[in-house]
């Protein structure tokens, strides 16, 4: 059987790749969640915000811990499967992840542990500092690796200098022209994920009947955060879209499943396509008649610039582009949908007792996830044939190393990952069942930031609290 | 048989209006009308959104949120 | 100046801090198989429970800086070493991951507990499995890897897996002595009495085995005896005092002297490979990036790692003291 070490190299780094992405995409989301809920606490001596913020650490803590072992293999897969990249890249892109490394895994590891374990070692406050520095990490974090994929996508700031590359220019690299409409297009869906997630618990408990109060909290609070950003992140989306259209047009003449240099007029929008890339035309295709002019030309009757335009070396694969872009702008749409139903039935006080209204948040709780990897697939299936567009095809960058052994790694990282998976979701579905555990009266503790360096102040008013004095 | 008739409208109102005006909210921001509106579209909905959430109870007497 | 060589001291800095760091997490890890006793092996990974994240992260450090200083090196090494880091990253992602599960799901500790030994000692194997092959030499043709990716599997490279191993059990001997209570004592005692001489012994022997599988070495023992005597010296200085001080207060001279004991090989090893990124056949002028990639690494280096051994030592300082032994829960 002859393999095709390219071929093995390039499923292998996008199996670890999207596994992993699941999990940042969670703890950015579940950070920043955490935050405000412990701020919340922290303003409102409320008991429920307590129980909220442990309920949701377990699994943040859970879910990171996943995120960063497979983020490790990540930054050395680089250099695994796509040697050729790395030397070539690594010039830009390396001291920009060195610097991720730097400023925010450092950052996420150092106050972790005060974030997980140091609730009776330190005061509130410095507790909630450590809470704010993970987020902030997870920030920085995704601020870091976007604008090295970013730059990957549209390279700026580079002259190539006997076969290798020169940076040229600094601010240009970080600050190409994608970095900025992505971030925030990434930084909203994680906050997306998290609402989701939360209001998907919420609803949930209210349908089981069980932990009323935690469940119309996490009802109010993730629909709330999901109405405000939702706006904000199609915005932000149609942005990226006329971004990428300028730097990457063949991405985007895949992403609409149009094949000829000028489609009809007026142009469907198409939502199921069997496209064949041989052939270069679509066997069959679905579509909402004139709602592609509609929203791709913002006419009644534009014509949409199809795949033909590319050439045939130069072209994505269709069906990936097409299908990873429509469940992603699919589920964009039903995030909208939620968003207004939510405030809609607020308005009618109705917001906790709508039974198909709470149905559909449940169904909706993985949402962020799935359009997430949407999203990332139309990034990185679009940029083929090119792993830098324009500069290096990801055939060209493939390590010297053998089909086999890279096959072996790749089903290797197939059963672990599986097995990470699987415990992971074992535990989140122990959690769920288990329900939200109610605060401990002691957790009102000092508020003072003195006492985070006196702990035994601390440990003798639990044993006080303890024996009821 | 005037409320039956109302009880109708009052079912249809409330799975048409919220979907209408839903719609058009996307279409505008999403840049159908330009780019003007596409920014008036944003600053309106997260507006009524944050003033939804932050001062119509969503059930009972209790605020925020 | 000489941005090359600065890069390869933030690199050196880097893998040393990671050796030290996660080497005694690690070397706790592999101890949790000679502790039958469920109550003490919570005890032991309580001890490093707060701050392996932080640890292990000067691991990716050193990757990183590798890609964004040397990438011809990155680019050779990454493939040479394909086997042994592939199950290096999957070991410690079971390390990393049995550490959040056992915390939560106390049902299931003996299983994780395994898996959570199992991939410690894995991946210090093979740290030390790379660490030999480095040593041996990697087939290299320009600037590309030109070997079989199962050329690292040769014998003095398992020696050195052993080696490195049983360097972080003596690490994590003296950690569990300095931050566990009197549960653990005697049995950090009774390691650290087995482990260190054992320990001295398999580095005699890699000491010896290298000077006939690496010429280099002995060119570099010929060019600067002065300078490798001293350093060789001081880890068996640092040995003896280590093997003094067990068992006796303060507790918190072995794992000094530990520290001193890694640190000092660890030197010695950058004295040994100087200036090859890629022992001993690429230098760091000719693996380097471009002078901007470096000088931007080693702004941002310079500028935040103070900020990073800051807060670090601060999280260190919030858990000081003897773990309790009802663990972190409170």
């Amino acid at each position: 059987m002859a393999l095709n070490p390219a071929t093995v190299a390039r499923v292998q780094f996008a199996f670890t790749v999207s596994f992993h992405i699941i999990f940042p995409t969670m703890s950015i989301g579940l950070a920043m969640f955490l935050a405000v809920i412990e701020g919340l606490w922290l303003k409102t001596r409320d008991a429920l915000y307590l129980e909220i913020y442990r309920f949701w650490l377990s699994i943040f803590a859970m879910g990171f811990g996943v995120g960063v072992v497979t983020g490790i293999v990540l930054s050395f897969e680089f250099g695994l499967g796509f040697a050729k990249f790395a030397q070539l890249a690594g010039p830009a892109i390396g001291p920009m992840i060195a610097l991720e490394v730097l400023t925010s895994f450092f950052l996420e590891a150092g106050f972790l542990g005060i974030m997980l374990f140091g609730m009776h070692r330190v005061g509130p406050k410095l507790h909630f500092f450590a809470t704010c520095m993970v987020a902030l990490g997870t920030l920085l974090s995704a601020s870091w690796i976007l604008s090295a994929n970013s730059w990957m996508q549209t390279p700026d700031g580079v002259a190539v200098r006997h076969g290798r590359l020169i940076v040229v220019n600094w601010w240009h690299v970080l600050n190409n022209p994608s970095w900025l409409v992505r971030l925030p297009h990434m930084l909203s869906a994680a906050y997306l994920t998290a609402s989701f997630l939360v209001a998907g618990v919420g609803a949930w408990y209210l349908l089981c009947g069980k932990h009323l109060a935690f469940a119309k909290k996490s009802v109010a609070l993730g629909t709330a955060f999901a109405s405000v950003l939702i706006a904000g992140q199609v915005f932000i989306g149609d942005i990226l879209y006329g971004t990428m259209l300028k730097h990457q047009p063949s991405k985007i003449q895949a992403a609409e499943g149009f094949w000829e240099k000028e489609s009809a007029s007026p142009a469907p929008y198409y939502w199921v396509i069997l496209p064949d890339q041989k052939e270069q035309r679509n066997r069959f295709a679905l579509g909402i008649p004139y709602l592609g002019s509609i929203w791709l030309t913002h006419s009644l009757h534009g014509r949409v610039e199809g795949l033909k335009n590319t050439p045939g070396d130069a072209q994505p694969i269709m069906g990936m582009v097409f299908y990873g872009f429509r469940i992603m702008y699919g589920i964009a749409i039903l995030m909208f949908a939620v968003a207004t139903s939510s405030l809609w039935l607020r308005w009618k006080r109705r917001l906790f007792t709508t039974k198909w209204f709470l149905r559909f948040l449940v169904a909706m709780t993985p949402s962020g996830i799935i359009a997430t990897l949407g999203g990332w697939y139309v990034a990185e299936t679009g940029r083929q044939p090119w792993v830098i567009f324009g500069l290096l095809r990801t055939i060209d960058a493939v390590s010297p190393v053998p089909a086999k052994p890279l096959l072996a790694t790749l089903i290797a990282f197939v059963f672990i990952y599986a097995f990470f998976m699987a415990a992971f979701l074992f535990f989140v579905a122990h959690i769920i069942r288990r329900g939200p555990v109610l605060a401990l009266p002691q957790a009102e503790a000092s508020g003072s930031l003195k006492n985070a360096f006196r702990p035994h102040v601390l440990d003798r008013a639990h044993a006080n609290a303890a024996v009821g004095r | 048989m005037l409320k039956a008739l109302w009880i109708i409208v009052a079912r249809i109102s409330g799975f048409l209006i919220p979907t209408v005006v839903g719609s058009a909210f996307f279409f505008a921001i999403i840049g159908v009308f330009g780019i003007w509106i596409a920014i008036a579209g944003l600053i309106l909905a997260i507006a009524f959104a944050v003033t939804t959430v932050a001062f119509v109870p969503a059930e009972g007497g209790a605020r925020w949120l | 100046m000489d941005m090359p060589l600065l890069c390869a001291g933030f690199a050196a800095l880097s893998i040393a801090l990671y050796a030290l760091l996660d080497g005694f997490d690690l070397g706790v890890g592999a101890l949790l198989l000679l502790q039958p006793h469920e109550r003490s092996r919570d005890h032991m990974v309580d001890s490093i429970t707060p701050t392996w994240d932080g640890n292990e992260t000067w691991l990716i450090m050193t990757g990183v800086t590798l890609l964004a200083a040397f990438p011809i090196a990155y680019g050779i090494l990454m493939p040479a070493l394909y086997i042994p880091i592939f199950v290096m990253l999957l070991a410690l992602g079971l390390r990393g991951v049995s550490f959040e599960f056992r915390a939560q799901m106390k049902r299931y500790r003996r299983r994780w507990d395994l898996i959570f030994a199992i991939g410690s000692i894995a991946a210090a194997c093979m740290q030390g499995l790379i660490l030999g092959a480095l040593l041996e030499g990697v087939s290299v043709e320009g600037s590309t890897f030109s070997g079989s990716v199962f050329d690292c599997f040769r014998p003095f490279s398992v020696l050195c897996a052993f080696c490195v191993l049983e360097g972080y059990v003596v690490l994590g001997g003296c950690w569990l002595e300095y931050k566990t209570s009197a549960l653990l004592h005697g049995f950090s005692v009774r390691t650290l009495r087995i482990a260190l001489p054992l320990f001295l012994l398999t580095l005699g022997f890699v000491v010896e085995t290298s000077f006939s599988v690496q010429p280099g070495i002995v060119a570099v023992w010929k060019a600067h005896p002065l300078l490798l005597g001293p350093v060789s010296c001081t880890v068996l200085i640092a040995a003896l005092i280590l093997f003094g001080s067990i068992g006796k207060r303060p507790d918190v001279r072995p794992i000094a002297a530990g520290m001193v004991m890694i640190a000092a090989g660890i030197a010695s090893l950058a004295i040994l490979v100087f200036p090859m990124v890629v022992p001993f056949r690429l230098s760091i002028w000719s693996a380097s990036s471009s002078r901007l990639s470096q000088i931007f690494l080693l702004t941002g280096a310079i500028v935040v790692t103070p900020v990073v051994l800051g807060y670090s030592f601060f999280a260190y300082w919030v858990f000081r003291g003897k773990t309790p032994e009802k663990g972190w829960d409170g």
